[in-house]
C-alpha cells in the first residue's frame, strides 16, 4: 500500500484561495483538502488526519485564532500556519506566540509558503 | 334822687338803674333808656323782664332770685333786646342798698354791654373747641412738648395707639412705649433737635396697644414766639411701616439680584435711545471694570469695546435705533490690563413711563464657558481629524483586504501553472486551467475596485426646483457660527419672489458655502471696517438668476484673477482653489456661469448666474459626478476652521 502524502488542509472563507491553495500544494507533492469555515473543518473527518493547517485569520463565525485555542484546548496540536490579507501586528504576534508555525500575510509567494510547511514537517 | 345825682348818673358810659326787693324798677339812667328805647314808665315794675332774651330769662330769675336771697352783692350775665330790636350780651352787676336795721331798701346794678368782648371771647372758644376737636381726631399721633422736650399733651389717637392714658405718656412716660433697640437712636435725635432748637424728623418704632411694634416717622417742628424764642414743640407721627417693610423687601430683593448676576456674572442695563442715557447693574460695572457708580457714555464703552468687533457694535446700534428689534450677539471686551472678556449681550426694546423708546438688556461674561468651547473645539476638531484618519485608515484596509483576496489567488494560481508547467511532463490541461482561475481573479480584484468606487460616487442626484433665497438662507443658518467666530456681519437683500431655477440644490448651496467661506476667509485679516458680507439675488437680463455674495475683504490680486478659476489653483493651503475650480463645475453644469470681480470699494464680489426654471433640460447624471467631490471640499475647508 501506498503511503498517503500529509494532509495539509486549507481554511478560509475566500474561494479564490480555497480553489488555488489546494491545487499548488499537490503539486507540491502534499495531499490537500479546503474549507470555507473553521466550524466545517471540526466536523470533518480531516480534523484526525491533518498534518499541518493553512488557517485563514478573519472568517465569518470562528476565528483563525479562535480554532487555534480550541484545538489547543483538545489537545490537538496541529501545525498552523496562519494567513491574512490585514496587515495587524498585533494578531500576529498573538498568533506567533500562541504556537503558530507562521503568519504569512496575502499575498504570499509560493517559496514563503512551502518554507513554511516545512517547517511544520520537521 | 337829687337832679345833679340824676345828671351823673346819666352821664356814666353804663346802664345804671334801682330796684326794689320785689323786682320793682325804681330808677334808670338815660344811658339805660336810650339804650333800650324804653322809657321809665314802661319798664316800670316787672316790664323790664320782656327785655331779656327768653332763653336767658329763667337762668336771669334764678341769678336774680339767689342774689335777692342773700341779700349780698351779686352779677349775672345776659342778652338784652335794644332799641333797634337787637340782643346785646350785658353783664348786670347788683349790690343791695341796706338801711341802719340791715334790712334791704332797694338794688342797685349796672349793666354793661359786653357783646363785642364775648362775641369775640365765643369765637376763640369755639375755635379752641374744634381745634381740639380736629386734633382728637385726625388719624395721626400727634403731641406737644415743653421746652425742655418733655412731653406736655398727647392726642386721641397717640393715646389709642399706645394704649395708655395721658398721665402715663406725660413728661417722659411715651418712651415707654418705644422699640427698646430705637429708644437710644431717639432720645439723642430728639436731645439734639431741643439743643439746636431746629425742626427735624426721627424714625423709630412705636408700640402698638396690641405689643405689635410699628415704624413711625416722627416729625417735630417749634412754636416759636414773636422774639424767636421757642415755646413749644409740636410733632406728629406717619406709619411708616408698609413702606419700611417694602424697601426692607426690595432691598432683600435687589440683594439678592446683585448676588444672582455676581453668580451668573450677568449684568443688567437699560439705554434710553434719545438721550443716550445708560444705566449699569452693579455687576455690570464690575464686568466692564468701570467705577461703580460712574457715568457710563457710549465714548466709554467703546473704549472697553475689542477694536475688531467695533464695527459690530456699531451696526446693532443701528438697528436698534432704525428697527427697534431684539438684540443678540457676542461682543470681546478688551480691558486696559489688556484682558479680553466674551460678552453675550441680549436686549429687548420698550418704553419706559414717560413713553421713550429704551433697550433693557443683560450682558453675561462668558470668557470662561467661550474660552472652554474653543477648547473643545479645538479638541473636536482634533477629533475630527484623528477620525478622518481613522477612517481612511480603515477604507484602505477594507479596499487592501478585499483587493489582497483574489490578488493571493492571482499569485498562487501562477506558482501552481508554473509549476505544472515545469514538470516532467508538463501538466498543460492543469495549466490552463489554473491560468483561467488566474484571469478569474484578475477580473475579482478589478470588481472589487470598481465597487469600491461605486460605494463613493453614489448615482443619485435630485433635480427639483430651487429657490436660491431658501437655499442660501439655509446655508446662512448653518454657517452662522462659523461666521460669527470670524466677527463677520452676514446681510442679505434678496429679491421678492425671485423666481425658480431647476437644479441639484445641495450643490448650489455648495456652491453657496464656499463662496461664503471664501468671503469670511478674505476678511479674516481686516480690522479697519467691518466684516460684511452682502448676499444678493437678482434677475438679470437675460432671464437669469443671479446670485452675489460681496465682501470687504482683501479683494482679488489682478495677476490671480484669471487663475483663479482653475483647478487645484490656490493661493492658500486650505484649497480655496479647489472650491472655486469645483464651485465653476456645478455652476456650469446648471448651464450657468460663476464670475469674479473687485468691489469699487474694499473687497470683492463672486457671483453666479443661471437661467430660471424650464429653459435647460436637467443633466443629473453629469451634475452627480462633480457632487461627491464638491461635498469633500467643502467639508474639508470648514474643517480647517
Amino acid at each position: 500500500m501506498i503511503a498517503m502524502p500529509p494532509l495539509v488542509t486549507v481554511i478560509d472563507d475566500d474561494e479564490s484561495v480555497r480553489e488555488s491553495l489546494p491545487y499548488l500544494l499537490r503539486e507540491c507533492g502534499f495531499s490537500a483538502a479546503a474549507f470555507s469555515s473553521a466550524e466545517e473543518f471540526l466536523t470533518s473527518d480531516c480534523l484526525e488526519k491533518a498534518r499541518c493547517l493553512i488557517l485563514d485569520m478573519a472568517m465569518p463565525g470562528m476565528s483563525g485564532l479562535e480554532l487555534q485555542h480550541e484545538l489547543a484546548r483538545s489537545g490537538r496540536n496541529i501545525p498552523i500556519v496562519f494567513i491574512t490579507a490585514n496587515r495587524d501586528e498585533t494578531i500576529r504576534l498573538l498568533a506567533l506566540k500562541r504556537g503558530a508555525i507562521d503568519y504569512l500575510f496575502k499575498p504570499f509567494s509560493e517559496t514563503v509558503l512551502l518554507e513554511a510547511i516545512n517547517a511544520a514537517f520537521l | 334822687m337829687d337832679n345833679e345825682l340824676i345828671g351823673h348818673f346819666n352821664a356814666l358810659p353804663c346802664l345804671v338803674w334801682t330796684v326794689f326787693p320785689d323786682g320793682r324798677a325804681e330808677f334808670i339812667n338815660k344811658r339805660w333808656r336810650d339804650y333800650t328805647g324804653l322809657s321809665t314808665e314802661d319798664v316800670s315794675g316787672q316790664a323790664w323782664k320782656a327785655l331779656i332774651h327768653p332763653d336767658d330769662l329763667p337762668a336771669v330769675l334764678v341769678s336774680w332770685e339767689s342774689i335777692v336771697a342773700c341779700g349780698a352783692a351779686g352779677q349775672f350775665e345776659a342778652r338784652m333786646r335794644r332799641y333797634d330790636g337787637s340782643y346785646r350780651r350785658l353783664l348786670f352787676r347788683m349790690n343791695p342798698l341796706i338801711d341802719a336795721s340791715g334790712r334791704v331798701i332797694k338794688w342797685c346794678g349796672v349793666g354793661i354791654d359786653i357783646d363785642d368782648t364775648w362775641r369775640s371771647q365765643e369765637a376763640l372758644r369755639i375755635a379752641e373747641r374744634n381745634l381740639g376737636l380736629v386734633i382728637n381726631a385726625i388719624p395721626v399721633p400727634a403731641w406737644s412738648n415743653r421746652i425742655d422736650g418733655s412731653a406736655e399733651f398727647f392726642n386721641q389717637h397717640y393715646l389709642d395707639y399706645v394704649g395708655l392714658s395721658a398721665e402715663q405718656v406725660s413728661d417722659w412716660g411715651w418712651m415707654a412705649a418705644v422699640h427698646p433697640d430705637d429708644v437710644d437712636a431717639l432720645s439723642s435725635t430728639w436731645r439734639r433737635m431741643v439743643d439746636s432748637h431746629e425742626p427735624g424728623e426721627i424714625e423709630a418704632r412705636l408700640r402698638r396697644f396690641d405689643g405689635e411694634y410699628r415704624w413711625f416717622m416722627f416729625r417735630i417742628n417749634p412754636l416759636r414766639n414773636e422774639g424767636g424764642g421757642i415755646v413749644k414743640w409740636y410733632g406728629i407721627g406717619i406709619d411708616i411701616d408698609d413702606r419700611k417693610r417694602a424697601e426692607e423687601e426690595l432691598r432683600r430683593s435687589e440683594a439678592c439680584l446683585a448676588e444672582a448676576q455676581r453668580t451668573s456674572m450677568t449684568g443688567s442695563f437699560s439705554w434710553l435711545l434719545d438721550s443716550d442715557e445708560i444705566s449699569f447693574s452693579e455687576e455690570l460695572y464690575h464686568i466692564f471694570e468701570f467705577e461703580h457708580r460712574s457715568l457710563v457714555t457710549f465714548d466709554r464703552i467703546e473704549d472697553r469695546i475689542h477694536p475688531d468687533d467695533l464695527p459690530l457694535l456699531w451696526d446693532k446700534r443701528k438697528d436698534a435705533r432704525s428697527t427697534g428689534a431684539d438684540l443678540d450677539y457676542d461682543v470681546r471686551l478688551l480691558l486696559p490690563n489688556g484682558t479680553l472678556k466674551y460678552v453675550h449681550v441680549v436686549s429687548h426694546c420698550t418704553r419706559d413711563r414717560q413713553g421713550r423708546r429704551e433697550y433693557i438688556g443683560a450682558v453675561q461674561d462668558v470668557t470662561q464657558r467661550r474660552i472652554s468651547e474653543d477648547a473643545l473645539g479645538t479638541l473636536r476638531s482634533e477629533l475630527a481629524r484623528l477620525a478622518e484618519f481613522n477612517s481612511l485608515g480603515a477604507l484602505t484596509a477594507s479596499i487592501a483586504h478585499e483587493v489582497n483576496q483574489p490578488l493571493s489567488g492571482v499569485i498562487t494560481n501562477a506558482s501552481t501553472c508554473l509549476r505544472m508547467l515545469a514538470a516532467n511532463p508538463p501538466n498543460v490541461d492543469g495549466a490552463l486551467e489554473t491560468a483561467r482561475r488566474m484571469i478569474r481573479d484578475g477580473h475579482r480584484a478589478s470588481d472589487v475596485i470598481t465597487r469600491v468606487r461605486a460605494l463613493f460616487s453614489k448615482k443619485t442626484s435630485v433635480t427639483e426646483c430651487v429657490n436660491l433665497n431658501d437655499a442660501a438662507k439655509e446655508v446662512i443658518a448653518l454657517s452662522l457660527s462659523t461666521l460669527k467666530s470670524n466677527r463677520v456681519v452676514v446681510k442679505t437683500d434678496f429679491l421678492d419672489d425671485l423666481p425658480a431655477i431647476t437644479g441639484d440644490r445641495i450643490q448650489l448651496q455648495q456652491v453657496i458655502l464656499n463662496l461664503l467661506l471664501n468671503a469670511s476667509e478674505a476678511m479674516s485679516g481686516i480690522d479697519d471696517r467691518p466684516r460684511q458680507i452682502v448676499i444678493k439675488t437678482e434677475e438679470d437680463d437675460d432671464d437669469r438668476i443671479r446670485l452675489t455674495v460681496q465682501d470687504t475683504g482683501v479683494g482679488i490680486d489682478p495677476d490671480v484673477r484669471s487663475k483663479m478659476f482653475e483647478t487645484y489653483y490656490t493661493t492658500k493651503g486650505d484649497g480655496m482653489g479647489i472650491g472655486l475650480s469645483i464651485s465653476k463645475s456645478i455652476i456650469e453644469r446648471h448651464h450657468g456661469t460663476l464670475r469674479a470681480a473687485p468691489n469699487d470699494g474694499p473687497g470683492a464680489r463672486f457671483w453666479f448666474s443661471i437661467p430660471r426654471a424650464d429653459e435647460h433640460a436637467s443633466d443629473s447624471e453629469e451634475i452627480a459626478s462633480v457632487r461627491t467631490f464638491a461635498a469633500g471640499n467643502v467639508v474639508r475647508i470648514m474643517g480647517d476652521r
